[in-house]
């Protein structure tokens, strides 16, 4: 990611913002934490051997750019039963998805008002993205993997642009 | 007397738990209605009353600001208490949210617990403005 003389923003409060977006989001709402994380791109975000959901949430206004989430699709599926406090044989097939774009939303939300408190921006709506589209992303953005007891969670972050205020 | 809420938010998972946590609180909701948008929120208002609204912002199609502009155009924000639940949490939207006419703002995330309390002052500043209003009117006469 640019410095901050470029973007307004500096690569390492991004990171430690996500750290607590994602801890702050699956402690409220999933009742759950994160056992181990790590910066960077991890090999992990790469291991085809898995099933991952993957999404992506573009965000405009004084930041422009896009937020992406991975995570593999039975660590969305216990946490979807712990928002929705359902069985697992009770959950639908699309509600793991739902579960992956709304912790999405929540973690881009919450890294942008942390980041840009006086800012007036808007959040698009979350989307799935394919494998290829993900794998796909140019160095650049500041990318955190998290170890949950459920399983595994990655977040990239970028700023494409910085309009004028 | 039945009490009916609207909850507006593009993400069925989150009118699901939002559902779940008014559910909890002991309210009794006789009728729960969902919109995915501020235009189809306004649709289901028009066709029948609620006794309380709780919004997203950020929904495509009609967000919740626009949203809250007509339902103060159309006279429904004086009357449902109206309950703004959103992962914006700058201050500069809070106010503006605030300024429109919502009674409260919840940020995302949010325990069940801050989603209760929010409630619970929202219905309780409606109960005390509803009291009120009766007053007003024989002070008037």
């Amino acid at each position: 990611m640019p410095s901050k003389s470029a973007m307004g923003v500096e690569a390492g409060e991004v990171d430690r913002c996500m750290e607590q977006a994602a801890s702050a989001v699956l402690e409220t709402m999933f009742f759950t934490g994160v056992d181990d994380t790590a910066s960077g791109l991890h090999p992990g975000w790469q291991d085809d051997s898995r099933s991952w959901i993957r999404m992506r949430i573009e965000f405009a206004g004084p930041l422009v750019g896009d937020c992406q989430l991975q995570i593999d699709r039975e660590a969305a599926r216990a946490l979807a039963c712990t928002l929705l406090c359902l069985d697992p044989e009770e959950l639908r097939d699309e509600q793991p998805e739902q579960v992956a774009g709304e912790l999405t939303n929540m973690i881009c939300g919450f890294l942008l008002s942390h980041l840009e408190p006086d800012a007036n921006l808007t959040l698009g709506a979350p989307e799935i993205i394919e494998a290829a589209a993900a794998a796909g992303r140019l160095p650049g953005g500041v990318s955190r993997w998290f170890e949950i007891p459920e399983g595994s969670l990655a977040v990239d972050f970028r700023l494409s642009s910085q309009q004028a205020v | 007397m039945p009490f009916s809420v609207l909850i507006v938010d593009d993400s069925p998972v989150m009118r699901g738990f939002i559902r779940r946590v008014i559910h909890f609180t002991g309210i009794a909701v006789e009728n729960y209605l969902e919109a995915s948008d501020g235009r189809q929120a306004l649709s289901l208002l028009r066709k029948q009353p609620v006794d309380l609204v709780l919004t997203d912002i950020n929904m495509p199609g009609m967000n919740g600001e626009e949203l809250l502009r007509q339902m103060k155009f159309e006279g429904f924000l004086e009357k449902i208490p109206t309950l703004v639940v959103s992962t914006d949490a700058t201050e500069q939207r809070i106010e503006k949210m605030l300024q429109l006419g919502a009674r409260g703002y919840v940020t995302k995330p949010f325990s069940p617990e801050i989603l209760r309390e929010r409630l619970e002052a929202v219905l309780k500043m409606d109960a005390v403005l509803k009291m009120d209003a009766p007053e007003e009117t024989n002070h008037a006469q």
